[in-house]
């Protein structure tokens, strides 16, 4: 124990006289005149180069060093994502296929433009966005093709078998084929339906293991705003897009009792609370810095349209499945709301693009660098046989972390129905029994007294702070509960 | 019109008590009687329909809260002045917001609505403050409240609308809202760089196809060209498009066209090629050449086919230079009534023009307005 003081002597001093030290720095990115920054899609070349898409149909090169944009492709229809390929060809989804886009003369600009799929249909509602493309290891790309919205109508000419039979007042709606799904390309060019009940998913992206998740946005079936772990021929909740399942005989879904929908649905790994974490969450995207952004290696990163928020996720295995954590990771720090899209730079420092679209939102590019101070916050989060172990990147103020007192612990749900969004269920104020603090400070095992399945578990420690005397960056932390450890 | 105050029987009613309490007034709670009614609308692009309505103290209103977006909000009445603090105490309720209806406990809340769910209406009940002032009344959600309020105003004259600091910025533009304000050829840039022709917008067309593109050639001459059936839908001269600036918003677009069609497809494919049934088109994608024009390419069943479309010199039309690859025979192009279509590979036989088998590898045909 001796020797430890010691050891950590130095570090303590510096600590202390550094704890207003901040973490995170956010820098604001110019941009060009005339360019309405809706940022739309966003990611890095291998050169170092952005790559920045936007609403209106730019698709341009920002150059971190010299601060020049250029102009690689223009008049494109929502370009929401990319799959960079190399330094000249991206690969990128519009409304009306996948694309991919090269410069084969060396002039800069693209200039082949060819379209990898265009075999899902179209109505023409303004909320048909299509996300994505994401790739897994073996070279398959992902898209998610969002629902229509009942607050807009349908073109007179539609791409796709239309099916007014699929259409339930006032929802979201999917009367072409595969409009609420997320779709799998292969390598030889087959479009192939992969996971269904999306509702509007803005936002795909794959853990450091290869899983693929996916975000969706509160509204009529969904609660509160959900990640989900995709996993083929599943479905995720929202009915409109089960009506072009393969052999579904049952007509418009929405209209099967809510009990058996809920029985074919998987639960979302991890739940966003509405008005308490996101609102409206885009792009997960996985630190995989190895260290140079921060002590978040391995975990997900979520961007938010509705405050000016990025979202950490921490997920583990529990009885089979990945369930999990959200807390907030930046808020405030000059970021601006609307973080649309995400990417990390060959540095490590995360760019965050933005987006209103006409809902709550901004426009711009920041840019997010790690100082190299370390956070005192919350690294991991594991659900216990009794309550939840709480990992902090620094040593806890033991005074402070074994008085139960000062943990708010609350739990609650979100109803499955048709409704749009939910309130909290069960809203019940959860007592700690017992707190015990690892030898090294930064593990916290907090007992309490009723554990249940079903449940989100949100966690509120104002006062923490580390045994420097760091406050704790972030206070809140919700767990989503959906199963118990065996 | 948006700036009307649709007030129905306007009395000089009795002065309630001044409700000056934090209160969520449920319907069932609240004073049914009312002097007149307000008809209030949450809309699109996080605004209310009405931002300035004008009342006098102590009237008794019942509020119609129709909410037409497709976001939760809600209706707050606060104290002269605070409007920014309650939106930030608001923010910060955090965890708390959603059962307290993000409506911050504060002493300058005056009167609050629940949050209303999109595409619903309720009607709530509260009375007008008895003291003369200026009550900003904003939605409190979460992100909302920067733009999304108005103005209350309790027995104070309302300034002209233009002078109006108690409105957003965007809302004080002579009645007319800010969408209006640029008609089309005014020189708000849409993008970093000025385009020169050809280039091409991807964008919903009318009379096509939802996977178009638009083309402007040099001159006066555009092409709507519709990417899932493989051809050239309409051209039209005397401008291009008027409204592309589509995407902030969230409702369906689509382009406006500038100018007249002059040309409509016949509701099929130009070339008559051999094959049984209908035949499966698979658009491929395009290369920019010669400066920018797109060169389509796509298979019509397993025959290759690109397309290349130019301008004509002084006539009103479009050149299509077309190359086929694996197909062997002649192809047949159905005259028309309305254009003059000719090609110098061609020949005119009966009622179309025939490329022979040895020209099909690569052909133009020309598309002209008939001159009567």
């Amino acid at each position: 124990m001796l020797k430890y003081c010691l050891l950590l002597f130095p570090f303590l001093s510096f600590g202390q006289s550094d704890t207003e030290k901040p973490s995170y720095i956010v820098d604001n990115i110019d941009l060009p005149a005339g360019l309405s920054a809706q940022v739309s899609a966003l990611d890095f070349m291998p050169d170092g180069r952005l790559v920045a898409g936007f609403s209106s149909g730019e698709i341009m090169f920002y150059h971190p060093e010299t601060k020049q944009w250029d102009v690689f492709a223009h008049g494109m229809h929502e370009p929401l994502g990319f799959q960079v390929v190399n330094n000249s060809t991206v690969i990128f989804i519009q409304r009306p296929e996948v694309t991919r886009a090269s410069d084969t003369d060396g002039d800069g600009k693209a200039d082949l433009f060819e379209t990898l799929t265009d075999d899902f249909g179209i109505t023409g509602n303004f909320h048909e966005y299509n996300y994505g493309p994401v790739k897994d290891k073996e070279g398959n790309l992902f898209i998610g093709l969002n629902g229509g919205s009942p607050g807009g109508g349908i073109r007179q000419e539609v791409r796709g078998r239309l099916d007014m039979k699929a259409l339930v007042p006032k929802q979201m709606f999917s009367v072409v084929p595969y409009r609420g799904w997320i779709m799998k390309l292969t390598p030889q060019g087959k479009l192939i339906p992969f996971a269904s009940g999306f509702r509007s998913p803005n936002g795909l992206g794959f853990d450091a293991e290869g899983h693929l998740f996916v975000t969706d946005n509160q509204g009529d079936w969904i609660g509160t705003s959900p990640l989900y772990h995709v996993e083929e021929g599943r479905f995720y909740g929202h009915p409109s897009s089960l009506y072009w399942r393969d052999g579904w005989d049952k007509g418009a879904p929405a209209l099967l009792p809510v009990e058996v929908l809920d029985s074919m649905r998987t639960r979302a790994a991890v739940l966003f609370p509405h008005g308490i974490v996101a609102n409206s969450p885009t792009q997960p995207l996985c630190d995989l810095t190895d260290g140079r952004f921060g002590p978040f290696t391995g975990q997900m990163l979520v961007g938010e349209m509705n405050s000016p928020r990025i979202v950490r996720v921490i997920l583990e295995e529990v009885d089979g499945q990945l369930q999990g954590a959200c807390l907030p990771f930046l808020d405030g720090h000059g970021l601006r709301k609307g973080n649309n899209r995400l990417a990390f730079d060959a540095e490590g420092n995360l760019w965050t693009g933005q987006n209103d679209h006409g809902w709550a939102g901004d426009k711009g590019i920041q840019r997010i660098r790690y100082t190299g101070t370390l956070p005192m916050d919350i690294l991991r989060m594991h659900l216990t046989a009794t309550g939840f172990e709480l990992e902090f990147t620094q040593p806890v103020d033991r005074n402070i972390a074994s008085d139960p007192s000062q943990y708010k612990v609350r739990h609650y749900y979100y109803e499955y129905h048709s409704k749009y969004g939910s309130d909290q269920f069960d809203v019940q104020d959860i007592r700690v029994t017992s707190v015990q603090i690892s030898p090294d400070g930064k593990k916290v095992n907090v007992s309490l007294n009723k554990l249940t399945k079903d449940r989100v578990y949100e966690f509120r420690m104002e006062h923490f702070r580390s045994a420097t005397g760091r406050p704790l960056e972030n206070k809140l932390i919700c767990y989503t509960l959906n199963r118990l450890k065996k | 019109m948006a700036f009307s105050i649709p007030i129905k029987n306007f009395l000089t009613g009795a002065v309630l008590s001044l409700m000056c309490q934090f209160s969520l007034v449920s319907n069932s709670m609240a004073q049914q009687q009312a002097d007149t009614t307000l008809h209030l609308k949450a809309q699109e692009g996080l605004q209310f329909d009405i931002v300035r309505f004008a009342l006098k103290p102590g009237t008794r209103v019942r509020l119609l809260f129709n909410n037409a977006d497709d976001m939760d909000h809600n209706m707050v009445i606060v104290r002269p002045g605070t409007r920014e603090k309650i939106i930030q105490e608001a923010l910060e309720l955090g965890e708390k917001g959603p059962e307290l209806y993000y409506v911050p406990p504060s002493k300058d809340v005056i009167w609050a609505t629940q949050v209303i769910a999109p595409h619903q209406e309720t009607a709530y009940y509260f009375t007008v403050p008895s003291e003369a002032g200026i009550y900003p009344f904003v939605c409190t959600y979460p992100g909302h409240g920067l733009t999304m309020y108005g103005a209350l105003y309790a027995g104070i004259k309302m300034p002209a609308i233009e002078n109006d600091l108690n409105i957003p910025a965007n809302r004080r533009g002579n009645g007319i809202s800010s969408d209006h304000k640029h008609q089309h050829h005014e020189a708000t840039p849409l993008h970093p760089y000025t385009l020169e022709a050809p280039y091409l917008y991807r964008v919903f067309m009318p009379y096509s196809g939802p996977a178009s593109i638009a083309v402007k050639l040099p001159g006066d001459v555009a092409y709507c060209y519709d990417a899932e059936l493989c051809r050239i839908r309409y051209a039209w001269s005397g401008g291009f498009l008027s409204n592309l600036d589509l995407w902030k918003n969230k409702k369906d677009t689509c382009a406006v066209l500038e100018g007249e069609i002059f040309y409509q497809d016949k509701n099929r494919f130009p070339l008559e090629l051999e094959h049984t049934g209908e035949p499966v088109m698979a658009f491929k994608g395009y290369r920019l050449v010669e400066g920018g024009y797109p060169e389509f390419s796509y298979t019509y069943n397993d025959i290759a086919v690109s397309e290349l479309t130019r301008p004509l010199e002084n006539q009103k039309g479009f050149s299509t230079r077309y190359r086929i690859s694996n197909y062997r025979k002649a192809i047949r192009i159905p005259l028309d009534n309305d254009y003059k279509i000719s090609s110098a590979q061609g020949k005119i036989k009966g009622s179309s023009l025939v490329i022979p088998a040895r020209k099909i590898h690569e052909f133009t045909v020309q598309t002209e307005v008939k001159h009567h």
